[in-house]
This record gives C-alpha cells, structure tokens and sequence, in this order.
C-alpha cells in the first residue's frame, strides 16, 4: 500500500513526447475510435495495423516499456484464461485433440481474436493514461462531455467528482493504511480466520473510514463555499486547452486510418 | 472593516439541548489589523469565524463587512471574495489534484479571465514561497506547504480580510513558523488584514490585538501586552502563557521590578536579565 | 534487557525509483520502566522507528529484540508482542468505532478471549487510570470532546495490559489544559502503574519537564541521547543548529551564558528558572557587601 503515496492515481509519467503534448480531447476521442474499430474489425490483418499503430505511439511518447507492461500484469491472466475458454469451447472443424479437449480451427481463431482485443485495449488505454496526467483527463472529458449539454448533460459536476475522487485517493489510502495499522495494534487480527470472521473484523476499518470521509467531505464543502463555488456556472478554467495544427493532423491520421482499417477488415 | 453588533448563534441540535456557540458579541476589526483569537476548545472561535464571510448567519445579531451585511444574500459573493478563510485541516480544504489548479480554484469560481488568474497565481505562489512547488500534487507535500497552498489559494482571490481558524494547531513547530512568517509577511508587506483564531499563546505575540474568548463570550480585549498580564484569568479560561512570560511574571513579583511582567520574548527577557546577573 | 534495537535500517519502497531511507543504523536500549521522550523534526523517522517496537514494520536489515526475543523470525507470536507493547497512534480518536465506550475499551480484551467478568474489570480499571468515571461507559465515544476522545483511545489500549505505552504525539491539536490533562495522566501511569513510557513529541517544554531519558533524531539517526538536562546543556549548539531549538528558558539562559554571564545551563523549567536567577541575584548581592 505504500507506493500509492509516492505514484500519482492513473500511472501517468510525465514527459514532453509528441503524444504528452496532444490535447486531451484529441487523444480521448483518438483512443475511443481505436477501441471502437478493435471490436469490429475480424480479420488479422486489422488487428496488426492497430497493434502497429498504438505501439508507435508508445515509441514515440518514450515511456518505457516496463510501465506498459506493468498495467498490463494484472490483467495478462484474464487475457489467457479468455483465450483458453474460446480455444477449447467452440465448436467447429477439429485440428487437434488432448484428452477430452479438442482444439478447433475456429477456436484457435476466436481465442487469437479476443487476446489481442484485449491485448490491444489495454495497450491503447495505458497510454492514454501514461502520458496525459489525471488532471489534463477530467478537463478533457468535461469539455467533450459540455458538448452534450443539450441534454442536460452535468459536465462540470461529473468532473468535478472525478476530481475530487483523483485528490483523495491518495488520502483516503494512506488513512487506511493507518487505521489498520492502529487497530492491529489494538489487538485486531485481519489475518486468520474464515471468511465470516474476516468479514466482520473488516467493521473496525470501515466504520472510522466512513466517519472520517463524511468528516472530509463536510470540511471540504465548507472550505469549497468559503471559496466562492457555486456549480459551474460563470467559472472559468485555468487549464486552457486549444487544438493546435498538431492536433488536427493527429486527429485526421487517426480517423482516416480508422476508417480504411474499419472498411477493409 | 467589519462590525460585529451583539451577535449571538444557537445550535439546535434534533433531541438535544440547544447549544449556545455565541452569546452577545461586540467586536470592531480595522483595517489593517493583525487580530488573534484565542479561546479553548469549543469556545467558539469557529463559528465566530463562520459568522464573517457569512458561512454561517446571525441567530440574533449583525455582522457587516464593509458595508454589506451577511444576512443580504445579494451580497453573498461578494462578502465571500472580501474575506478569505482557511482552515484547519490541510488536507481537507484542498480541492485540486496540483498544487497551482488549487490556487486557481478560488479564481475559476470568480470567473476571473485566464491572463490574469496565470499572474495572481503566480503572484500568489511567490508570497508564499512555493514558485519551485506549482505541479506537485498536494499529498506529497508537508503540512506547513500544504497550509500554505491553501493560503495562497485565497489571498489570489485578493481579498482585503483573511480569516484563519487554526491553521497551525495540526502542523509542528518548523511548519508552525513558516505559516506564520507568511501571516506575518501579508499583513506587513501587502496590507491584508488578518483574523488569526489558535489556542497557542506563543503564537500572539505578533498580533496588535488579542481578543479571547470563554463559552461564546469576549471575555477579553486589548494588546497582546496587556493580556498576558492577566495570568490567573487566562488560566480560568484553561489558556495557558509562554514560558518566558510565566517567568517574567514571576521575577516580577519576587520584587525585580526592572523585569516587565509582561514581555513576551526570549530576546527581551535576555535583555533585563543582564541588568541583575 | 527489555528492548533493543540493532542497526536497524528501513527503507520505504525498497527499490523503487522512489524509496525514502527512513531508518539509518538505528541502535537503542530501554529498559524496563523508563519514561522516554523522542524529538525530532518532521519526517525524521519518529513514527516508523516505533513501528518497528511492535512488528507492525520489519527493518531493511538489523534486528529487533523484545525481552530477548528476536521478533523478525518466522513464527514469533506478534500478537503477544503486541499486548506487551502498547501503541498510540496520532489522532488516535480516528480509530474509533464502537457504539459505546465499553465496548470501545473492551475491544482488546476480547480479542484476548477474556471472560466478560474480567473485562468488565479490566475496562473500569482503565477508566480509572485515564481519569474519567464510569457514567462514561454507556456514552457513544462520538459524543465526547476531542480531549475525552483521546483518553478513551489511550484507555482501549491500556486495556490489553501493554508493559510498555509508545505515543505519538498524544498532544496534537488539544487546547493547553487538554493538553496538561493529557501528559498528567501519561506522567501518572508510569509513576503508579509502573509502565514503560515513550512519548514522541513536539513540544520541547513539556518533554523537558517530564521525561527522565531524551532521544533526539535527526534523517533517520538518533544522533542524541541522554537526560534532558544534559541534552539540552551540553548539546544546546547542535539542537539549535538542526533547527530544533531549545525550550523558552533553557533557551534564555543559554543566551545568558553566551553573553558571558556565568550562570547555570541546562535549565528545564519555569520554577528552576526563577530559583537559579534569584540565587545569583543573592550571590551577586553578598560579593558586594564583602
Ligand atoms: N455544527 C455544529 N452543530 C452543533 N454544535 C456545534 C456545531 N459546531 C460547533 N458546535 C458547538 O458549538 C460550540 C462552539 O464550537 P466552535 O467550533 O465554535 O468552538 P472552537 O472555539 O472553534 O473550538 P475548537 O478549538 O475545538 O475548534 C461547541 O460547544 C461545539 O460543540
Ligand atoms: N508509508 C510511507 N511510504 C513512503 N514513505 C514514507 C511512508 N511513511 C513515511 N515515509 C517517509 O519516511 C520518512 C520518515 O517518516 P516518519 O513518518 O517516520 O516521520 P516522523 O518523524 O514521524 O514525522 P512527523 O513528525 O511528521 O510525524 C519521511 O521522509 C516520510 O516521507
Ligand atoms: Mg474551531
Ligand atoms: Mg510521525
């Protein structure tokens, strides 16, 4: 639990690549295109143009590798067991046979298919978050989200919870940490015991965490109204963001290549 | 200036008695003026506080800032950008995730354009001496950086008063100091006035005027001078004096009448002893 | 031996591009009923080197011994170390969480799987020791005033019986005679109940006042250790010059020296003051009729 004081929420490492540099609202709309195209696009060919794609992103930002494999570490497992299901649970034309499982063509297709989605998935969003910092993000998605205003979408409150929650992560994992180690020293026991048990010894974290957190948020409230807050309206933004000529280049590659690749596989 | 006339606030609380926080409160503040409160706990040092830029109203009783009265809602906004308050908890009071968006926070509510809000908030980084600071993220600052982000963050909204509740009761002594140099500094150098509230009576002595309270009343008024004087009452009300100040007192009445009774630094008390010793 | 430590080292984040050394070659011995004061600036490592007294944190490298017993092996009972070792976090009113002030106290001795009949006695025990009555233990501990909230943590872990109570801070935040309550009480468990103090705070006239052992740190290191009176008259320059300071009078008299007055250092408190200064006073007056 340690690291979270020292890494910022959503990994993201600074730096001044290209990529770092592209508007948020660019790389957002860039990622969801990417995403969108990973599910329907069915042939190989597809899959290896975007796997080209995000990787050269991924050199051109200069983050090094080791921080997308990280992300991608938790979730190598769900990629292979996902793969495995469809390897051995579709049903078509027999290439090979172990024991009471048989491998088909199909299968070994399918499976293919959804590791590199996922494999690709993840990959595209690591670099989103790698390289544009949490902050960058909610203000991109406040503003893409202030583009559905007309239907009464709240831009700004959404954001604004998305920035709070990004402030006290942080926080609220060091208090835990805290309350743990001082209900440990109390004579709690979170270690043995059967699931009930264990569940119930779980009421002396959660019950000051609670109390705390509502403590916050009150405190918070009041030092927010103290400063003058009072929803969205009429405020402005410190955070300018404005589409370059970069952006727009980088916005056209992105769809163009979107389109072919939709089109073509 | 503010004028708070025979103010008082009730608590009502479901099923409980009533708590009476305020009773009766008289109080002029100038401009200019570096006014402590100091009180124990549950004194009512806060919601006094509270009562000045109109976070809480009057149960009975006003309270106008320059001019506005805090009951008017219209003034509301106004009173708020006038008189700027921090608060205890560092953490607590910090909204954004780097340390300039939070400065800028205040700024974004005035609905300040961006040229300007990018000069006060580095104006407002430099008073307070954390310009090298601007793109941490708060939790991986101390608590005295942290205190001063969250100064910094209101006096770029350029208010003429800045109300602290206890902004140093939960930092230690090196935090404490650079807190209050930067009190201090704002006071002397860009003429804000301030409303300074803590339990601690070494933190007085930089004030022109001390005002202490006992269960919601004034129970005294004047120089900080003045009130040390009034040791045995200032322990009724369960304060305390700097040790210094506790032992002038006592050399004092031991008949060393060259010693003030009340002088309030180490320096000053080096001073006088080098008459005797 | 109650508790050494040797060459104790700890790093957060070990490793990693971001590690903090917060422990550097820590040696230290207490014995059994000690009261120990520990100062330091902040971040010097006060809070993870008592960590280390009840295994809640287990060193880079060197050893941990309580009563003999070497608590970083395999398979030594922590919890028992635990009992032995009381520990007081800061903000201890955060951990509360019980519906009453019973079952607040009694929270430890549970765990422990005493009978009812002596955990009644055991939570009026501690109650007593904390200086509040026993009206108090139908109370919601969120009811109480943060002074009250405090001893009611202090008391949930006297309860387990600790030979040893480790407090950080306990004084954060409490108006003065929340304050003084607070270290009065402290004072009174180890002087009656004979239990082993170590009090980290900042506030350097009340530690001076009180503790009969003073560490000092300094980035990770003890770099002090000895009678406040020693500490403060014989390594004054040093403490001032890490930042720390000394307490008000000692502070003065030390400026007195300075200044050529031959005069007494190492003063703790208001009262010692007051007698050196008119003791020199009365010698100064009697050198003059001679
Ligand atoms: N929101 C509230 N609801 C009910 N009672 C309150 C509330 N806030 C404060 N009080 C009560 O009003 C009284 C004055 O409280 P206040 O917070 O103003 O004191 P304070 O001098 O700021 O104390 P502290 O030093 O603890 O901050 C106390 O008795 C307190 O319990
Ligand atoms: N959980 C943690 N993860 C990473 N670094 C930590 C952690 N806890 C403490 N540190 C670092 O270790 C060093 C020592 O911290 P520690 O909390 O022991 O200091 P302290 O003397 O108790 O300070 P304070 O007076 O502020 O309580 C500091 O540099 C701190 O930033
Ligand atoms: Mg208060
Ligand atoms: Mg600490």
């Amino acid at each position: 639990m340690n690291i979270f004081r020292n890494i910022s929420f959503g990994q993201y490492i600074p730096g001044n690549s290209l990529i770092h540099n592209f508007d948020p609202r660019v790389k957002i709309l860039g990622c969801l295109l990417i995403i969108i195209n990973l599910f329907l696009i069915s042939q190989f060919w597809g899959f290896l143009i975007l796997g080209v794609m995000v990787w050269s992103g991924i050199i051109i930002s200069k983050i090094h590798p080791r921080f997308v494999f990280r992300g991608l570490r938790t979730i190598i497992y769900l990629i292979l067991f996902t793969m495995l299901l469809h390897l051995f649970m579709t049903e078509g034309e027999v290439i090979f046979r172990i024991w009471i499982f048989k491998i088909t063509k199909e299968g070994l297709i399918n499976g293919l298919f959804i590791a590199s989605r996922l494999f690709i998935l993840i990959l595209t969003t690591s670099l989103l978050t790698l390289t544009t910092s949490p902050i960058s993000l909610t203000d991109g998605i406040e503003r893409l989200l202030s583009y559905f205003k007309f239907i009464k979408l709240p831009a700004h409150e959404i954001a604004m919870m998305m920035t709070i929650a990004l402030r006290f992560i942080p926080t609220l994992l060091e208090e835990t940490e805290k309350i743990m180690k001082a209900q440990i020293s109390r004579g709690a026991d979170f270690e043995s015991g059967n699931i009930v048990n264990r569940t119930k010894n779980l009421i002396p974290i959660l019950v000051p965490l609670f109390v705390n957190a509502f403590r916050r948020a009150d405190e918070l409230a009041i030092a927010m109204e103290a400063k003058g807050y009072r929803g969205g309206e009429g405020r402005t933004h410190y955070r300018e963001l404005q589409i370059h000529r970069k952006d727009i280049l980088f916005f056209t590659i992105i769809t163009a290549l979107a389109i072919i690749v939709g089109i073509l596989f | 200036m503010i004028k708070i006339k025979n103010l008082s606030h009730i608590y009502n609380i479901p099923r409980r008695d009533p708590i009476i926080a305020l009773k009766e409160i008289n109080l002029e503040i100038e401009r200019g003026e570096f006014l402590t409160i100091i009180g124990s706990n549950g004194s009512g040092k806060s919601t006094l506080a509270r009562h000045i830029n109109g976070l809480l109203l009057p149960t009975s009783g006003d309270v106008w800032v320059k001019g506005m009265n805090t009951k008017d809602r219209e003034c509301l906004w106004k009173i708020r950008q006038e008189v700027g308050m921090v608060f205890q908890n560092p953490d607590n009071q910090i909204v954004a995730t780097t340390v300039e968006d939070d400065i800028a926070f205040g700024l974004e509510n005035m609905g300040i354009d961006r040229e300007n809000m990018l000069e006060r908030v580095n104006w407002a980084l430099q008073v307070v001496g954390l310009e090298e600071y601007r793109r941490f993220e708060p939790h991986l600052l101390s608590g005295g950086q942290k205190q001063r982000v969250a100064i910094a963050g209101v006096i770029a909204m350029h208010p003429s008063f800045l109300i602290l509740d206890e902004p140093t009761a939960m930092l230690d002594p090196r935090g404490r100091k650079e807190v209050i140099e930067v009190i201090k500094k704002l006071n002397q150098e860009e003429g804000i006035t301030v409303i300074f509230i803590t339990h601690l009576m070494e933190e007085v002595i930089e004030s022109n005027r001390v005002v202490v309270l006992n269960k919601g009343e004034i129970a005294l008024n004047g120089k900080p001078k003045d009130i040390f004087l009034k040791v045995d009452a200032l322990r009724s009300f369960a304060l305390d004096i700097p040790q210094i100040t506790e032992l002038a007192f006592r050399l004092n009445h031991k008949g060393l009448k060259n010693i003030s009774p009340s002088t309030l630094k180490v320096e000053e008390m080096v001073e006088q002893l080098c008459l005797y010793v | 031996m109650f508790i050494r430590l040797e060459n104790v080292n700890y790093t957060y984040n070990l490793n990693m591009p971001f590690e903090t050394v917060a422990l550097n070659n820590i040696n230290l011995e207490i014995e059994k009923g000690e009261f120990i004061g520990l100062i330091g600036h902040t971040g010097c490592g006060k809070t993870t080197l008592i960590q280390h007294l009840n295994g809640l944190l287990t060193p880079t490298s060197g050893k941990v011994y309580i009563e003999g017993i070497d608590i970083c092996q395999k398979g030594v009972n922590l919890k028992l170390i635990r009992q032995k070792i009381g520990l007081v976090f800061q903000y201890p009113e955060n951990q509360l969480f019980e519906e009453n002030i019973f079952e607040e106290i009694a929270f430890g001795p549970r765990k422990l799987g005493l009978t009812e009949e002596e955990i009644k006695k055991r939570v009026y025990e501690v109650l007593e020791m904390v200086d509040l009555d026993v009206s108090y233990t139908e109370r919601s501990p969120f009811s109480l005033s943060g002074g009250e909230m405090r001893r009611i943590a202090i008391a949930s872990i006297l309860s387990l019986k600790p030979q040893m109570l480790v407090l950080d801070e306990p004084t954060a935040n409490l108006d003065p005679q929340g304050r003084s309550k607070i270290l009065s009480e402290i004072k009174n468990i180890h002087d009656h109940y004979g239990i082993t103090i170590l009090l980290v705070s900042h506030n350097m006239e009340k530690i001076a006042e009180m503790v009969e052992r003073l560490l000092v740190m300094n980035k990770g290191k003890i770099i002090l250790d000895g009678s406040p009176r020693e500490i403060f008259s014989r390594h004054a320059e040093q403490l001032i010059d890490i930042g720390l300071g000394l307490p008000q009078v000692t502070q003065c008299f030390y400026e007195l020296k300075k200044r050529g007055k031959s005069i007494k250092e190492g003063v703790l408190t208001v009262e010692e003051a007051e007698r050196e200064v008119l003791k020199k006073i009365k010698a100064l007056a009697n050198n003059l009729q001679k």
